[in-house]
Parts: C-alpha cells; sequence; structure tokens
C-alpha cells in the first residue's frame, strides 16, 4: 500500500535499524582503520588484526570470558528452568515466599552488594574447606547465581501462559511425567529455553563489576581488561575484538535458526511420508 | 452383565467448594452416556475423575473391575477428548495421532497402518502432514477424534466436544459421532451443557445438578417423567404450577390447583398418595382452540404473545385464573387461514395423561 503512511512507517523502520546497527557497523569499518587512535580515521589496514592475534593477554581474557559464559548460560538454564517451573507450577509450598524473594533479589540488588556478599562467602568457604580458589570456579559461581535468576523470569512467564490441557492429553495418551515434559512441554517452550540461555550468556559476557570482586588476582575476563586498558587509552584491537565477537554471535543465531527450520519441516515431511506409505 | 463403569459414593471437593457431591452411577458396555447439567454442576470435574486427572476425595471408581483408586491418568484403559481439543501445536496431523501408540512401544509399521487407517476413518488422510494451526475447527475437532480412539480405549470420554463448532457442522457432527460410536463399540462417556445434544446422541442421560445426580434415563424417560421441578425446567421448556392432593379415582389422582382452574386428574405416580406436588405439562401437550360457541372445554384465556420459530410457534397465553402458559403447534400449513394471533381469546385444553406429577 503505498502512500504516506507506509512512507513513515519506512522511515521509522530505517530510522530504527539505523539506531541499532550503524554503531556496529563503525565499529567494523574502524577495525579496518590504519590510525592508532580509535576515532580517527587514517587509511585501510589490517595491521590491528595482526597485532590483536598476538595480544596473548587479550586471546587468554577472550577465552575465559567465553568459557565462563558458556559454563553460565548451560547451568543457569537448568537451574533457571527448575526454579521457573517452581514458581509457576506450585502455587503452595513451604518458604514459597521466601523462594521468590531469593529469585527476585539478583534482579534488583545492586551488584556492588552481591559481589560483597559473594567475596565474603568465597573467602569463608576457601578458609574452611579449601575450595573454591578464586578464579573461573568463583566467577563461575557468581553469574549462575544472578543469571539464573533471569532465566527463571522468562520460564515463570511462558508457563504462565502455557495451557496444561496439551500436557493432560499427553499424560491421557499414555505418556508419563518424564515423557509429557520431554516430547510435549521442552519442546513447546524451547524458544524460552534459548532467549534464556542466550540471555544468560550475554549477562555473563559482559558483567564487569561482580566479576571484579570474585575474580581474584590470577584471572582476567575480557570486561575486565578492556576496562583496565581504556584507562591507559583503547587501542584499536578492541575494534577487531568486537567485530570477531559480532560476527560469531551474528552466524551463531542465524545457523540456529536455520537448523530448527530445517529440524522441523523434516520432521513434518517424515510423518506426512510414513503416514502415505502405510 | 457386571457394569463396564462404576461410580460408588464419589465426593470431590476444592477447598470450601463441593463439586461432586456424593454421585454413585453404573455405565454398561457400549452405551453413549450423557453426562448433562449447567456449568458448575460438576459434571466436567466428574469426567476428570474418569480421566484420572482427579482424584475423589471419598468413594471410588471402578473400570472394567479395576479399581482405579491410585491409577494415574496414562495407566487408564480411557482416552479423552478435550473441549479445548489440547492438539500438540508442534507436531503434525500424523504425529498427533501417532503419539498414543508410540508410547506403547508398538512397531513402527504397526503405528504407520493404524494411524493412516484412523485417518481415514475421520477424513483427514490427505491433511496428515499439516499442522494444527493449518486446519479449520471442524478438521481440529476430528484430528482430536482421531487421536483419541487410535488407542481403541475401553472408554472414551468427551468434554463438551461439538461446543466449539458452528451449528450446521455441530448437527451434523452429532449424528457421525452416534454412528462411529456404533461402529466401534467403543463406550462413550460425553460431557455436555446443551439438552439437545445430548437427547439427540445418548442412549442415556444423567442430569446433574449441584455436584449430585438428579435423574438417570433415556432422553424420553427424562423428558416425558421428569423426576422433580429442577429437571422438568431444564430439559425443554414445561408449564410447572403447585398443587395438592386430594384424593384418588379410577387409578387417576385428584388434584387441586388453583392456576389451573380447580381440580384436575393426572396419572399416579408411585410413592406419592398426599401433599403438596408439582405439577408439569409439556407446551406440545396443551391444544389450543379459538373461544368461540363451539368450543367450550378447558380454560378460557387470551394470547398474550407468540414467538413464531419457524417450524413451530410458541403461544403465550393469560388464563382467566391468572397464570400463564405456553402452548407449542406446530405450523403445518405455510398460511393458514383461521392463524390465532395476539389478543385473539382462546380455551386451553389437555389430556389426563399429560400431567406429570413430581414431589415437591
Amino acid at each position: 500500500m503505498p502512500g504516506r503512511t507506509s512512507r513513515l512507517l519506512l522511515a521509522v523502520l530505517a530510522f530504527g535499524y539505523a539506531f541499532l546497527y550503524v554503531p556496529i557497523l563503525t565499529m567494523i569499518v574502524y577495525s579496518f582503520n590504519e590510525s592508532r587512535l580509535v576515532t580517527v580515521w587514517s587509511g585501510f589496514s589490517v595491521k590491528w588484526w595482526g597485532e590483536l592475534l598476538r595480544n596473548e593477554a587479550m586471546l587468554d581474557a577472550a577465552l575465559l570470558s567465553f568459557q565462563i559464559a558458556l559454563v553460565n548460560a548451560c547451568v543457569a538454564t537448568v537451574l533457571g528452568t527448575m526454579a521457573g517451573f517452581a514458581l509457576a507450577r506450585h502455587p503452595r509450598f513451604p518458604g514459597r515466599i521466601a523462594f521468590t524473594g531469593l529469585i527476585a533479589a539478583p534482579l534488583v540488588m545492586p551488584e556492588v552488594i552481591m559481589g560483597i556478599a559473594s567475596l565474603l562467602l568465597f573467602v569463608a568457604l576457601d578458609q574452611v574447606l579449601g575450595w573454591p580458589r578464586r578464579g573461573f570456579a568463583t566467577i563461575a559461581i557468581a553469574h549462575i547465581t544472578f543469571s539464573a535468576a533471569y532465566v527463571a523470569v522468562v520460564i515463570q512467564s511462558r508457563l504462565a501462559d502455557f495451557d496444561r490441557a496439551v500436557e493432560e492429553a499427553a499424560m491421557d495418551l499414555g505418556a508419563r511425567p518424564f515423557t509429557v515434559l520431554r516430547t510435549i512441554t521442552l519442546p513447546l517452550i524451547a524458544p524460552s529455553l534459548v532467549a534464556g540461555w542466550l540471555l544468560a550468556f550475554t549477562l555473563s559476557m559482559d558483567d564487569l563489576i561482580l566479576t571484579q570482586f570474585v575474580a581474584g588476582a590470577q584471572s582476567q575476563t575480557l570486561p575486565m581488561l578492556v576496562y583496565s586498558s581504556v584507562r591507559l587509552g583503547v587501542s584499536p584491537q578492541i575494534n577487531v575484538l568486537a567485530t570477531i565477537i559480532v560476527t560469531v554471535a551474528g552466524a551463531a543465531i542465524v545457523g540456529a535458526g536455520w537448523l530448527m527450520n530445517r529440524a522441523r519441516r523434516q520432521r513434518d515431511r517424515d510423518a506426512y511420508a510414513a503416514t502415505r506409505r502405510a | 452383565m457386571p457394569a463396564l463403569i462404576r461410580i460408588e459414593g464419589v465426593i470431590r471437593r476444592f477447598g470450601d467448594i463441593v463439586a461432586v457431591a456424593g454421585v454413585d452411577l453404573d455405565i454398561q458396555a457400549g452405551e453413549l452416556f450423557a453426562l448433562l447439567g449447567g456449568s458448575g454442576c460438576g459434571k466436567t470435574t466428574l469426567l476428570r475423575l474418569l480421566a484420572g486427572f482427579e482424584a475423589p476425595d471419598e468413594g471410588r471408581i471402578v473400570i472394567d473391575g479395576v479399581d482405579m483408586t491410585g491409577v494415574p491418568p496414562y495407566a487408564r484403559p480411557v482416552n479423552m477428548m478435550f473441549q479445548s481439543y489440547a492438539l500438540f501445536p508442534h507436531m503434525s496431523v500424523a504425529r498427533n495421532v501417532a503419539y498414543g501408540l508410540e508410547r506403547e512401544r508398538l512397531p513402527r509399521a504397526e503405528i504407520e497402518a493404524r494411524v493412516a487407517q484412523v485417518l481415514d476413518l475421520v477424513e483427514l488422510g490427505a491433511h496428515a502432514g499439516r499442522k494444527p494451526h493449518q486446519l479449520s475447527g471442524g478438521q481440529r475437532q476430528r484430528v482430536a477424534l482421531a487421536r483419541a480412539i487410535v488407542k481403541r480405549p475401553k472408554v472414551l470420554l468427551l468434554d463438551e466436544p461439538l461446543a466449539a463448532l458452528d451449528r450446521k457442522l455441530r448437527e451434523r457432527t452429532q449424528l457421525e459421532l452416534v454412528e462411529l460410536q456404533r461402529r466401534l463399540g467403543i463406550t462413550f462417556v460425553m460431557v455436555t451443557h446443551d439438552q439437545d445434544e445430548a437427547m439427540t446422541m445418548a442412549t442415556r442421560i444423567a442430569v446433574m445438578d449441584r455436584g449430585r445426580i438428579v435423574q438417570v434415563g433415556a432422553p424420553a424417560e427424562i423428558y416425558e417423567q421428569p423426576v422433580n421441578r429442577f429437571v422438568a425446567d431444564f430439559i425443554g421448556l414445561a408449564n410447572i404450577f403447585e398443587g395438592d392432593i386430594v384424593g384418588r379415582s379410577d387409578g387417576l389422582l385428584r388434584i387441586r390447583c388453583g392456576p389451573l382452574g380447580g381440580e384436575i386428574a393426572a396419572p399416579a405416580v408411585a410413592g406419592l398418595a398426599g401433599g403438596a406436588v408439582s405439577l408439569a405439562i409439556r407446551p406440545e401437550k396443551l391444544s389450543l382452540r379459538r373461544d368461540d360457541a363451539a368450543n367450550t372445554g378447558g380454560l378460557a384465556g387470551h394470547v398474550r404473545d407468540v414467538v413464531y420459530l419457524g417450524d413451530e410457534s410458541i403461544f403465550h397465553v393469560a388464563l382467566q385464573t391468572g397464570a400463564t402458559v405456553q402452548v407449542t403447534r406446530m405450523n403445518a400449513q405455510r398460511r393458514a387461514s383461521a392463524a390465532i394471533t395476539r389478543g385473539d381469546a382462546v380455551r386451553v385444553t389437555w389430556a389426563d395423561d399429560a400431567v406429570v406429577v413430581m414431589p415437591q
């Protein structure tokens, strides 16, 4: 439908995309900048790509952050999903009010406070049990604590408008509770599970404050490194690193969508072929 | 023959609300049994108790000789068709129907054969690969039906199976379901709030009110011999009056009833010999004639309103006794020259055995 309304809508759409993507595109372009100043363009070059690949500290930090984010996302999704089920499916159990508060706490508590609390706990535990040493484990545990809360909220709200008759129908057709979960409930809430996982991954990947408290002297995550190096002046290597992360993340999301689509179509075709053959 | 389903003293409470307040009921194999009642009468809870989604607080349910107490839904020889259909949205029609068979770990070839067979039965063979959201309401209803009968349950539970269909489709589907039930020989237990649906389909009906079964019987029994005011009022139209039994003659009760012009006669009912009673007369069992010299019997009155329904008309007649009765007449002729209309003086008559006497 051509006309003024649709042109206005298109303009709004273009502005929206520009708002989201122009900074990222700028950053990608500037990763090929020759200048040693991040904000001044002086010619095309791949020299900062080379610099980054030789920068061991930066690569180590990136790897550490990535590993922590991966572990965090997986564990937080499992724990958060379980918590979400408890909140959505069990209106009454002992300590429900306290449990609800505990889930909400990390969402509203200042990270500084969580950081101090976690640090105190880890130091005390380390003294008594000899575990955990500050580093990978403490960072991962701290991240899981708060990102599981986010996952729980995502899953709880998905389950709130879930039609339970579908689960009852499965049970009526002979499925035991675990089979119902595996074949009906989880596939139907899969988009929320993926969303929760991605949310947890992102939260962990760019967390700085909490991580500062619990990281200890030996470990440095990417946000910590970037933040400390900013004080000495930003190196264009940051642009390169960010470009790599954006590219990998974008490819992963597109790829996952494509795989899910293909699997679904394949299933439908199989089922269709099966009944036609019979 | 022992009953296929035996419900014994079942009570189910939700907090302070008693949803099912002591139900005893036997359902025979091969019946198409309807639980009929208004919303909140406990009929759906009773169905869910049979399916195993609820557990009785008191009493027990026996299906095919096995006590179902503590038996979970997935282990019961019953399948249910849900009011919302509850199709699995992420699975194709064929996978929806195959789901129950896959749970039995049957060989793949047998599953495929049975799915194809039942889809042909409900005429959905061509839509096996579609997703539920690609189907019309009527097609979804048939997928739900196919999914529920493919396991060949002893009992099929149907929760308002046709409520979501439009009227024409509903009437056609009612007859198809009855036909299917006879062919498969599966016992159907159906919940409905629609008395026409229950009358059309069921071999027996249980009328429920406030968690109890008020009357069980064949459709004609329930309509012609309601046991109390509630049933008479709930099923079809009825003119209901209060009266007192004053005597008995020639096997008929003599009943004094002011609104019906004094003393009338009515067929005797076991257990009712005296005292206050309720009387019901169905509107089609009243006759209406013009009040003129040729017609002198019955009660005089005038027509206050005529509701034209096409096949029949309902006349609201104000009697001289002060009561108002409804009378239905078939519109057998396209244009009756002597049609009775609003304001006409009429006389209302009835046969003695048209009067149903019920305890008050």
